[in-house]
């Protein structure tokens, strides 16, 4: 785990609106960061909240925004590698690396959109189609096997074997 | 990849993965355990294909509202400002520390009754106790009752964060702060410990530090009493 963050750094944030509204807009980064790792909003809000939690003492009405980010990321990785290690029930060390979005800031809009897609792209079609269908598109299973001319059963194990591709093809970019 | 028949284990396996991806599609939480260890590539490539879903999520108004509340509150307690000063070692956390005093227990008045005693004789444990000053008792909306044996309750008196925890028909306020790094403690029914999220480190219900390898000061304690109709007051600000 690479993000116990930098001792000694002491930052505050004054009270009311336009410090909160700026730490705010932080943390939208911080929850597009955590969303596009973790999958689903229930999760990304909880860590999300963690993250706020942990940075609220060194938030701090001066220090440069570029700090108060990298502290904010910082924390979020840690965040997120506790929260793998707690479902897997492993340490962080044998966790997949961040496989998906490689930069430690906040990625323009749609960066791991883009990313996605070029792995899809490198995937056999049959595992492309059902990984679009499924994950961009929303498809339930058996939609995706009526699509696919497939039965039900053999797309859950194709979308496993994709899975298993896509994972690997993002360990290797 | 090989693209052979699947044996009754890869199956199982598609089978537990596609739950987990169906629950991601909706919303849901994660509820992987480690029997889907073994396929956590997949299941962390799923994640992050779900997520791509929505390029750049906002918050819902909703959360957002609730995470400024959560920021208001901090800056409004100045707590902030004093977790600041902690981190740099140049203050304390609240009131006067160093008293030599016991973790107050609010002596259990009939319902209706106002206590006499409402604050316990110090007892000489060597522990901390937050007394702001000034400071006012606050009611802090839980009756006695409601508090569930042996099961820390996390309340604020205004600037003061505490846990309050029965014990028979004891109650006993611990502050709510880490007393190494200025964090706010989460109760872990499972180990039953307050845990520190910034450094892993615990207290248990005694507020004691449980990691003998890495002792802390003990939790400070917060005063506690219980008020007519049997509401529960707690010395803050």
């Amino acid at each position: 785990m690479k993000a116990e963050p930098i001792a000694g750094e002491i930052v505050h944030l004054p009270s009311g609106g336009p410090a909160i509204d700026a730490a705010l807009e932080e943390l939208e980064y911080v929850y597009a960061f955590i969303h596009a790792r973790v999958g689903n909003r229930a999760d990304a809000e909880d860590l999300t909240q963690q993250v706020a939690l942990k940075a609220i003492p060194r938030l701090h009405a001066g220090a440069a925004p570029a700090a108060i980010r990298a502290y904010l990321f910082a924390t979020a990785r840690s965040v997120l590698a506790g929260f793998w290690s707690a479902r897997f029930g492993l340490p962080a060390d044998q966790l997949p690396e961040d496989l998906w979005v490689e930069t430690p800031q906040p990625a323009p809009a749609g960066a791991s959109v883009e990313r996605v897609e070029r792995i899809l792209n490198r995937l056999p079609d049959n595992y492309r189609r059902v990984l679009e269908l499924r994950f961009l598109r929303g498809y339930s299973l058996r939609e995706v096997a009526a699509e696919l001319g497939n039965s039900v059963g053999g797309i859950k194990v194709m979308q496993l074997r994709a899975l298993r591709a896509a994972a690997k093809l993002g360990l290797d970019a | 990849m090989p693209d052979g028949r699947p044996g009754p284990q890869e199956e199982a396996e598609a089978g537990r993965v596609d739950r987990l991806v169906r629950d991601m599609l909706a919303g849901r939480r994660l509820k992987a355990t480690s029997r889907d260890a073994a396929e956590r590539e997949a299941i962390v490539t799923a994640a992050a294909l779900a997520g791509a879903r929505e390029g750049f999520p906002r918050m819902s108004p909703g959360f957002r509202r609730r995470l400024a509340g959560l920021l208001d509150r901090e800056a409004a307690e100045g707590r902030i400002d004093r977790r600041s000063a902690l981190v740099a070692g140049l203050g304390v956390a609240v009131g006067a520390l160093g008293a030599v005093a016991a973790t107050h227990l609010g002596p259990l008045g009939q319902p209706g009754e106002r206590s006499a005693a409402e604050v316990a004789p110090p007892q000489p444990s060597g522990r901390a106790v937050v007394e702001p000053r000034p400071g006012r008792w606050v009611d802090v909306g839980i009756n006695l009752q409601e508090l569930e044996e042996g099961v820390p309750r996390r309340v604020s008196a205004g600037a003061v964060g505490a846990f309050l925890i029965r014990q028979g028909t004891q109650v006993t306020g611990l502050s709510s702060i880490c007393s190494h790094l200025p964090c706010e403690l989460i109760w872990k029914p499972a180990g039953g410990i307050l845990n520190c999220p910034c450094h892993n480190q615990a207290f248990n219900r005694a507020g004691e530090s449980v990691d003998p390898a890495y002792p802390l000061p003990q939790l400070p304690a917060v005063l506690v009493r219980v008020a007519a109709g049997g509401m529960l007051e707690v010395f803050g600000t």
